[in-house]
């Protein structure tokens, strides 16, 4: 009885995510879907597949896009991981009070927040610059990477990293051998989630971005905001393939990973 | 020791050496308004002119890259066209103007109405001498238009654009060609023939536009003019055209309950014949939905016999345009002849010129009356004949207001 009563619970948890995929997918491919019809009466793969592999807006955002979010995790995981390990395993004075700043960015109305740091921005001219987008952006996503890699620290403890030294080992060694591999799973969840948010972030790139940074958001706002669901459907598939690939990628690589250790 | 002192000096600097490389300052004439047209021209080549504006039209992007482009690129411009909609345009430019930049990255700007009116207010857009655009010789001074927009005195900050009037189109054969042309004769039909009416939810843009006709059918234009801009103020102006509305309620689609929300929305239930009257805020609507395989030949384009609101779009440069003289060129191309008479096919939006109809060259005249006879549409100088302005952008959101909680909440 418990186990039909977990099945449903998996059913309807499944539908619920995967109806709204198909319905994207559906918008991409039908056409002449009208009302009363619950299914489009045709299916056109041309369209599709004509905006994926000749429109070259579509082909030159995802490169954008990519682009932004690498150095988004690059930066953002330069400075998430000291302060993970900071917050993890130092007491120190204002601990607390630094705990809960981490999450401000998340709780500032994020359009009075950027319009604030595109003025900073413009006063270091770095509006319109690669780095001024990605510092905009890693502003957003060190509350996810800071808040993932401070649990693994935490769960890990810091007691390999004593016996280590003890066994004479320096600081440096200490941290290549001991604190960077064991901390693998905390950073690919910080890299994914940095990657996936990056690629969605829509407002940040266009503002602190002076336009000058057309990604796969930019250039599908629009559409959803002006009712042409065909064409944003057809940027929406896109944009799950290119984020679902890295996802599924590096998912079964820790995966192989558990299973060998 | 000092050694390593001195390492992490250098590493403290090297954010700083980044700021510094971004930030090149050039200087050179394009930032500022040119003399005349001809030295526009000749400041320009070689040039990159960006063009923001909205980008969630397909078919005006279309026409931005297939239509001016090119021709831009004869002239040895390169355009870029940035999708911003003008709320976030206009909320850049508010910071940079507090930053106190002097050069920013926008050239032209796609506004009108409301954002005007605020732009306009913290001065944020340059003059722009009509003798820099040479293409303002096919519009007419006299134009309610070309003067004020939405009430807003134009004073050579914007360039007249493009023209949209607000039309109403009807199913041929749910109304056996016999069309409601005023207020009236539209609250008998739907007396007669209940649940097939309906209009898109203000504050939509199109279905605010229909509420505003309402208004002017049932108290006039000059009378909600001239009301002050208060709720109580509008309020009791446009009460009579509220209480028009509600007698209407109980007779429209699903008994007024539920309201679509979007034209998209409205769109499908017309071309399935669950409603016999949609409208638009363009006078070609008919043609690019019939080109889209949405409407068919049953579909036909009607108007208010009072009149029917019409408005324009503009463009405008900003005050930090980095590249002036390009800009001016950009605007001088997209208003020729040659790229708004393209902008009349379907695939490019159909969009009617703002040209005066007295001033308009004669292929692109031909070019409205034959698609009078294909695509339904009503002729250029009828829609000219029965024009009525747009009220001051301030009143819109009042009226919005004041439909949702005297019409929308009413039980």
């Amino acid at each position: 009885m418990k186990n039909l009563l977990n099945n449903i619970w998996t059913f309807i948890f499944c539908a619920l995510i995967v109806i709204p995929l198909i319905v994207i997918f559906l918008l991409a491919i039908g056409s002449s879907w009208n009302y009363p019809d619950i299914l489009p009466q045709q299916l056109e793969f041309q369209n599709l597949i004509k905006m994926l592999f000749t429109n070259s807006e579509l082909i030159h955002s995802l490169t954008q896009s990519i682009l932004l979010s690498l150095g988004t995790i690059i930066l953002t995981l330069a400075i998430a991981y000291p302060t993970a390990i900071l917050l993890a395993h130092y007491d120190f004075f204002g601990k607390k009070v630094i705990n809960l700043l981490v999450y401000l960015p998340l709780i500032i109305p994020s359009i009075a927040l950027l319009t604030n740091l595109d003025f900073v921005m413009i006063k270091f001219s770095l509006n319109g610059s690669f780095v001024g987008v990605v510092i905009a952006h890693t502003l957003f996503y060190l509350p996810y990477a800071i808040k993932l890699l401070m649990d693994n620290f935490e769960q890990n403890g810091n007691a390999f990293e004593s016996v280590s030294k003890n066994l004479g080992a320096n600081n440096w060694q200490t941290f290549w051998n001991v604190t960077f591999p064991m901390s693998k799973s905390g950073l690919q969840g910080a890299i994914l989630m940095t990657y996936v948010v990056s690629m969605t972030q829509y407002l940040a790139t266009l503002l602190v971005g002076d336009g000058k940074f057309l990604t796969l958001s930019v250039r599908m706002f629009p559409f959803t905001t002006a009712g042409k669901y065909k064409i944003a459907a057809i940027y929406a598939f896109t944009f799950l393939i290119v984020t679902l690939i890295p996802l599924f990628l590096i998912d079964k690589y820790i995966i192989r990973n558990r299973r060998r250790g | 020791m000092n050694k390593k002192v001195y390492f992490k000096f250098l590493v403290l600097l090297l954010p700083l050496l980044l700021l510094w490389g971004c930030s090149s300052g050039q200087k050179d004439n394009s930032s500022t308004m040119p003399a005349s047209y001809r030295e526009a021209l000749q400041n320009a080549k070689g040039k990159t002119v960006t063009y923001y504006g909205f980008g969630g039209n397909d078919a005006q992007n279309r026409w931005v890259d297939e239509v001016v482009t090119p021709m831009m690129k004869k002239k040895g411009i390169t355009v870029k066209r940035v999708p911003m909609d003008i709320d976030t345009i206009i909320n850049k430019l508010t910071t940079e103007k507090e930053a106190n930049k002097q050069t920013g990255n926008m050239d032209v700007l796609w506004i009108n109405g409301e954002n005007f009116y605020n732009a306009k207010k913290l001065s944020l857009l340059d003059t722009i001498k009509p003798s820099l655009i040479p293409n303002m010789k096919y519009m007419s001074k006299n134009d309610q238009d070309t003067k004020t927009d939405m009430g807003t005195k134009i004073e050579n900050q914007e360039i007249p654009y493009g023209n949209a009037q607000f039309v109403l189109i009807g199913n041929k054969e749910m109304f056996n060609g016999d069309y409601p042309t005023s207020a009236k004769k539209l609250l008998a039909w739907a007396k007669e023939n209940p649940g097939k009416l309906t209009y898109v939810a203000p504050p939509d843009f199109t279905g605010s536009a229909f509420v505003r006709n309402i208004i002017y059918e049932t108290v006039g234009f000059d009378k909600l003019d001239k009301a002050p801009a208060t709720k109580e103020g509008i309020y009791k102006v446009i009460k009579p055209a509220l209480d028009y509305l509600n007698e209407l309620k109980p007779y429209l689609w699903q008994k007024g309950q539920n309201y679509p929300k979007t034209t998209a929305q409205m769109d499908k239930m017309f071309a399935d014949g669950q409603i016999a009257m949609d409208f638009s805020y363009n006078q070609m609507y008919v043609a690019t939905q019939k080109q889209a395989g949405l409407f068919d030949d049953k579909a036909e384009t009607f108007l208010f016999d009072n009149g029917m609101i019409g408005n324009y779009s503009y463009l405008a440069i900003p005050k930090t345009a980095p590249n002036k003289s390009a800009a001016v060129v950009l605007i001088n191309t997209m208003l020729s002849p040659e790229a708004q008479t393209k902008r009349l096919d379907a695939k490019y939006g159909a969009t009617v010129s703002p040209y005066s109809s007295a001033k308009m060259p004669q292929n692109m005249k031909q070019k409205l009356d034959d698609s009078v006879e294909t695509n339904n549409t009503v002729p250029a100088n009828e829609l000219a004949k029965k024009r009525l302005p747009e009220v001051s952008g301030k009143k819109i959101p009042i009226i919005e207001q004041l439909w949702k909680e005297h019409v929308l909440n009413d039980k």
